[in-house]
């Protein structure tokens, strides 16, 4: 089988939403001698591209998103344990703690943006609902977080996300953290006001603005 | 006998674990399995489905859901299960109406509708989810809202500056004194609102973000009465948690009168498409009749019903395409094969702000698809977004809404979906981009002769005009 072939396979195994034939089909290429990181890129990454494409036509979708995703991680690991650890790093585009605020359980759209980064290549601890700021912050800390995004949907507990940032600052570890939030009542402007570092008006904007984030970092 | 709260929340400590994810992917598997089985597709030329077997189709899938996968109880962690034959004790004992609403010549009841039905529905009037500035702002809009002639009940918002309203410095936090207190002040205001235009025993409604709270707004002088609707139910997708159950502990406590089921679909997430979404509001209902606080006694006395909900993962709006389609078919399946009466959300939340033409486009298709499918009482208001900034809603929407609703009963679905298809070609390309953002309370009303300002009246009286020219008949007595 050419490259090529392999390559398509690769898109397929994502389309197929099956954790093992993307793991197969990962050790495939492999076997093959398909640069891993061309595999990733021109293989996996363009069935990711067509569920995303295919979710926000409302053609696909969330159970379809965190397939896709499991399907993607599977065959990413396959990858990495065959290549440098240098050059598995750059398969990773981040590390990222997402949860909903403390007495908030709207968790939809929280989780819509978690599985559309789990697509997108990111390493994603995703805390649930109803999450207190200590374990938010603990998490990021203990998995050396990128990023802290926290998503609010009421009035009464957006000021939770400003929470993170002062608990950030109490133990002296902003500058280590990007700090996201997202929400129905929040905006660009709230965002500024309580110092966090980027906004998502919604699960796609949200994934755009991680992206540069961490192209910046 | 029907099976009892303090029973289903016995089984939310008893039942087999689970991790929610699994339970997720579970309604997603189920349903979408039921949709083959049945050969569900989605149509997206047909707004408002007129098919009746369709709809029975659905409300049978929607029961088998309902018995496969049972509700998922957040706090324990586990899958409560119910069976058919407990689900059908409940449908027997439904009375096809509901009293309670309110008190004294105030008060209503809703009675079971069915596509078509000439019967009014019930109208909660006031933007619910609002946010205002003060509470001079808030008690203005209570009161032009419920002083309406097609209002019914009023939904309250909350004020929250700026400046914000604890002593002109303290903002309001869910969890936290702040939240008890500043939202009983609001229910004191609706209150009073309701007392100052001559209809005091209007029912009102609230919901705080904890049960705590919700529990605290009790207070038959001030606050929440029996009369009122207080509670809760499943949360989004056949979920349950203490945060909804023990407001209907308490509801169950302070004897109110309504009580109700709730079914609600994420369309887009683990319900599906528009082809299952459907299915999972049906079994909602059904599976939300157990958390209802409802006995036998109560059903008797009372009446119950239920409540339907649609979301859509990505637009902001309750009148999108799908989003009419699932709401209406969901109504249609349980107003058919049950006699609960139905109460539905037509568009209460639309994307366009107050004031504009697009926002009172989505409105009247969300509300005249959902009467003329069955539903008995829907909330009006409409705070753009769900989430809408400050003052961003005026009392001439809510009357907009209430005015739709009871124009359109009687309507049949045929002549709805000739209605909503119109109106849909007005707006459907501005759902996620290119929608006017609207105008406040203070840009729509002359707020110290509290009245409509001209220009808006004009346009208000312009947007009757167009909707009367599609067909929908308004009454005099509503105007």
């Amino acid at each position: 089988m050419n490259e090529e072939s392999i390559l398509k396979k690769l898109t397929d195994s994502i389309l197929s939403f099956d954790e093992e034939v993307a793991k197969a089909v990962a050790q495939e290429a492999l076997d093959a001698g398909v640069d891993p990181l061309k595999a990733l890129e021109k293989g996996l990454k363009v069935g990711i591209d067509i569920v995303g494409d295919k979710f926000s036509r409302d053609e696909l979708f969330l159970p379809h998103l965190l397939m896709a995703a499991d399907a993607l991680n599977a065959a990413v690991n396959v990858l990495k344990k065959n290549i440098p650890r240098e050059a598995a790093e750059k398969m990773q585009v981040g590390t990222i703690v997402i949860a909903t605020v403390k007495d908030d359980i709207h968790d939809v759209g929280k989780n819509i943006v978690s599985a559309l980064l789990s697509a997108s290549g990111f390493e994603v601890h995703d805390l649930g609902k109803d999450v207190n700021v200590a374990l938010i912050v603990d998490k990021a800390v203990a998995v050396d977080a990128d990023i802290i995004m926290a998503s609010a949907l009421m009035t009464t507990t957006m000021r939770r996300q400003k929470g993170i940032i002062e608990e950030l600052e109490f133990k002296g570890i902003r500058d280590q953290f990007l700090v996201m939030v997202g929400g129905g009542p929040t905006t660009q402007e709230w965002a500024v006001k309580i110092g966090a570092d980027g906004y998502g008006k919604n699960a796609a904007e949200a994934i755009t603005v991680a992206k540069k984030l961490m192209e910046k970092k | 006998m029907v099976l009892t709260f303090w029973e289903a929340v016995e089984r939310c400590a008893t039942a087999p674990r689970m991790e929610e994810r699994e339970f997720n992917m579970k309604i997603w598997k189920t349903v979408t399995a039921l949709a083959k089985e049945y050969g569900f597709e989605y149509d997206n030329e047909v707004v408002v489905p007129t098919d009746g077997q369709l709809a029975d189709e659905v409300f049978e899938a929607g029961l088998k859901a309902a018995v496969e996968l049972g509700v998922y109880s957040r706090d324990t962690q586990r899958n409560v299960r119910f069976t058919e034959d407990e689900i059908q004790e409940f449908l027997r004992a439904a009375t096809g109406k509901q009293s309670g609403y309110g008190e004294g010549v105030d008060a209503v009841e809703i009675i079971h509708r069915t596509p078509g039905s000439t019967a009014e529905p019930v109208v909660y009037g006031a933007p619910q989810t609002a946010v205002y500035s003060t509470p001079e702002v808030a008690y203005k809009i209570y009161t032009l809202c419920a002083q309406e002639p097609s209002t019914d009940g009023i939904w309250g918002g909350l004020v929250i500056g700026p400046p914000p309203p604890i002593e002109g410095k303290y903002e309001i936090n869910a969890n936290h004194p702040s939240e008890i207190y500043q939202y009983r002040k609001e229910v004191e205001l609706m209150r009073k609102a309701i007392t100052a235009v001559g209809r005091p025993g209007m029912f009102i409604r609230q919901n705080a973000p904890t049960a705590q709270a919700t529990i605290a707004l009790a207070d038959p002088e001030f606050g929440v009465r029996p009369t009122d609707p207080m509670g809760g139910n499943l949360f989004e997708e056949l979920k349950i948690d203490w945060n909804f159950a023990n407001r209907t502990a308490f509801a169950i406590a302070y004897h109110t009168r309504v009580r109700w089921s709730a079914g609600h679909a994420f369309i887009g997430g683990f319900s599906g498409g528009p082809a299952t979404a459907p299915i999972v509001i049906v079994a909602g209902a059904l599976l939300g009749l157990f958390f209802s606080g409802a006995d036998d006694e109560h059903i008797k006395e009372y009446g119950i019903s239920t409540r339907v909900g649609k979301t859509h993962n990505r637009i902001k709006s309750r009148a999108a395409r799908s989003c009419i389609y699932v709401g209406s078919l969901a109504c249609q399946a349980l107003v058919r094969n049950t006699r609960l009466p139905v109460c539905a959300q037509g568009c209460d939340h639309p994307v366009a702000g107050a004031g504009t033409a697009q926002f009172y486009y989505e409105c009247a298709a969300g509300e005249i698809a959902s009467v003329a499918s069955g539903s008995s009482a829907n909330p009006s208001g409409g705070a753009r977004q769900f989430v809408c900034p400050t003052d961003h809603v005026s009392p001439l929407e809510s009357k907009w809404m209430g005015e739709i609703l009871k124009a359109s009963a009687g309507m049949s679905q045929e002549r709805a979906r000739g209605i909503v298809e119109v109106l849909l070609s007005r707006y459907e390309d501005k759902l996620e981009d290119g929608y006017p953002e609207g105008y406040t309370f203070q840009q729509i009303y002359d707020v110290e002769k509290e009245s409509v300002k001209p220009e808006f009246e004009r346009f208000y009286t312009h947007m009757k005009d167009e909707l009367e020219d599609l067909g929908v008949r308004f009454k005099e007595r509503y105007a």
